[in-house]
């Protein structure tokens, strides 16, 4: 029988959500805490690397981006999910592998798109470069607003390659606005916002659940800009 | 009240208001042995021993990881539990770090006597059983548990014979088996009425009351001690209490309930089956709520009927 964890995968159907969220919301939120203490100054050097994906972006000189995204998410996989939230459940270590392999595809296809780019740039909408450009700046801006602004607490709020949700929210962002890429790297960014939805629910703190809010609302955009793709050529 | 008794209840109400000032951990370890014996006790049916009825989980609440103000402020409600009459603690491998923050603060407690060690069996692997409860006991530091439970009934063929093997090693004292929400309660029954368990432990409160109609009956026939978990339904019955703004009634004031989740954890172990609930908490003052259950009259079946039916209206 495979096993998850320490159960056998027959063994999850007499499990509830809630039983693999074993913690309470103050200790989750501590977390992000702990992490901002942490990691200060490094959210400098983060912005710094937001500022440099939208000037990029702007010059359609899409190299390096794939990569620093890339660094970002093993710093969030690293840091949070297998320094700070493995301590606490096992299940992280599963959320920290959806990071390191979603930092691994993004090397792989900076390898190979480095000769595309900064070619075939028509292959993108300014719809779907809108689109990503309000994603990735909802995740990297306004979602840590929010977080502060609920919490009332900016030192517990999430940020870009600090945190899990505000970073893979501006790399799905950030995804729509390249071009030539692979549609199969939106997977895992969907996945995370779905998963971490769920830990939200479970803890019942409801500005979480816009995460899913924004997985449908991308899945929706991403699937409707393919057809109308297909329909034209 | 003779002056030996007397001089017991000074003693525990003292502890008690010490507990509650913020005295450093340290300064109140060596006195947090309170005597228990004042307090409503349940026997086990299987041995006669007594134990106090309010126990205390360990689920989400004490999962706080490294982190040191966390660990600190969750020492400081062991305190209040061993202060106010606690002793069975109930934790399991599934919860994090809940087993080494407990152990923690049972080590700058400097391990109170009172205590009743209880913790679960978590792992499919079926010839783990002794490597889990050792790795458990490291998390706890201790040399040996009061209770041993199978979690969530996971791979119970093959751990209750090796629990069985461990009691009559004198690994552990007493074996059972566990679950929670209403889920397995046939494989439950079954397990009970087959195998020679001490304790069963299952979800049982004011509003999930399941249990009542066949397993609890079948605890009591087969001298079977019962823990009940989520005696709060995970806290919602007290939220939905507290935020309905009704004052307890005065008639449950006579029964020595001052709030309602006193209220509620009175009618739980005053079922003639029940020997024990653990409600968990992470803050100290609600620590020292559930533990003023521990005191006053236990209510009678005709009362029980009443609260029930009291409650029932307002939820």
């Amino acid at each position: 029988m495979p096993a998850l964890g320490i159960l056998n995968v027959s063994d999850l159907s007499t499990y509830a959500v809630e039983d693999f969220i074993p913690i309470d919301r103050e200790v989750f939120f501590r977390l992000f805490e702990r992490q901002n203490e942490f990691a200060w100054p490094f959210h400098l050097l983060a912005l710094g690397g937001m500022v440099f994906v939208f000037v990029q972006v702007y010059r359609q000189q899409f190299r390096f981006i794939p990569a620093l995204l890339a660094v970002a998410l093993v710093v969030v996989g690293y840091s949070f999910h297998l320094r700070l939230f493995s301590e606490l459940s096992w299940t992280a270590n599963y959320f920290a592998a959806i990071y390191f392999f979603l930092a691994g595809l993004l090397l792989l296809t900076e390898a190979l798109c480095w000769n595309k780019w900064p070619g075939k740039v028509d292959s993108i909408s300014p719809l779907r470069c809108n689109f990503g450009m309000g994603l990735s700046l909802f995740g990297g801006v306004f979602y840590p607003l929010t977080v502060a602004f609920v919490r009332d607490s900016i030192a517990g709020s999430e940020f870009f390659s600090i945190t899990p949700d505000a970073t893979m929210l501006f790399v799905m962002g950030v995804l729509f606005m390249l071009p030539v890429i692979h549609r199969g790297l939106f997977v895992l960014p969907f996945l995370w916002c779905v998963i971490s939805g769920i830990i939200w629910y479970g803890l019942d703190w409801y500005p979480g659940l816009v995460l899913w809010l924004l997985a449908g609302v991308s899945c929706a955009f991403g699937l409707w800009t393919m057809l109308r793709h297909r329909e034209s050529s | 009240m003779h002056r030996r008794q007397f001089l017991q209840y000074c003693t525990v109400q003292t502890l008690a208001s010490v507990a509650m000032s913020g005295v450093p951990v340290a300064g109140i370890a060596a006195q947090v042995n309170a005597n228990t014996s004042q307090y409503l006790q349940k026997e086990i049916p299987s041995s006669g021993e007594k134990l106090n009825v309010i126990g205390m989980g360990t689920w989400q609440t004490f999962n706080v990881g490294s982190d040191e103000k966390l660990r600190l402020s969750r020492t400081k409600i062991l305190r209040t539990f061993f202060t106010s009459g606690g002793q069975m603690i109930d934790s399991s491998p599934m919860y994090g770090s809940s087993q080494s923050v407990v152990g923690d603060g049972l080590q700058q407690l400097h391990h109170p006597k009172s205590l009743f060690a209880a913790d679960k069996i978590w792992t499919s692997d079926g010839d783990a059983t002794a490597a889990d409860m050792q790795e458990s006991l490291s998390h706890w530091q201790l040399e040996k548990f009061h209770l041993l439970q199978v979690h969530n009934l996971v791979n119970w063929q093959a751990h209750l014979p090796r629990l069985q093997a461990l009691k009559e090693q004198g690994k552990v004292k007493y074996i059972g088996v566990t679950t929670s929400h209403g889920r397995r309660h046939d494989e439950l029954e079954k397990i009970m009425k087959s195998h020679a368990i001490d304790f069963v432990q299952l979800t049982y409160n004011m509003t999930h009351r399941e249990a009542e109609s066949r397993l609890l009956p079948l605890a009591q026939e087969k001298g079977i001690a019962v823990i009940a978990n989520r005696p709060f339904d995970g806290g919602y019955l007290v939220d939905r209490l507290k935020r309905s703004s009704e004052a307890i009634p005065d008639w449950a004031r006579d029964l020595g309930c001052k709030n309602w989740p006193q209220f509620l954890l009175k009618y739980i172990v005053s079922h003639p089956a029940i020997t024990c609930a653990i409600p968990a908490t992470s803050k100290v003052v609600h620590m020292k709520e559930n533990m003023g259950a521990l005191v006053g009259a236990i209510p009678t079946e005709e009362q029980r009927k009443h609260m029930l039916q009291y409650l029932l209206a307002l939820v």
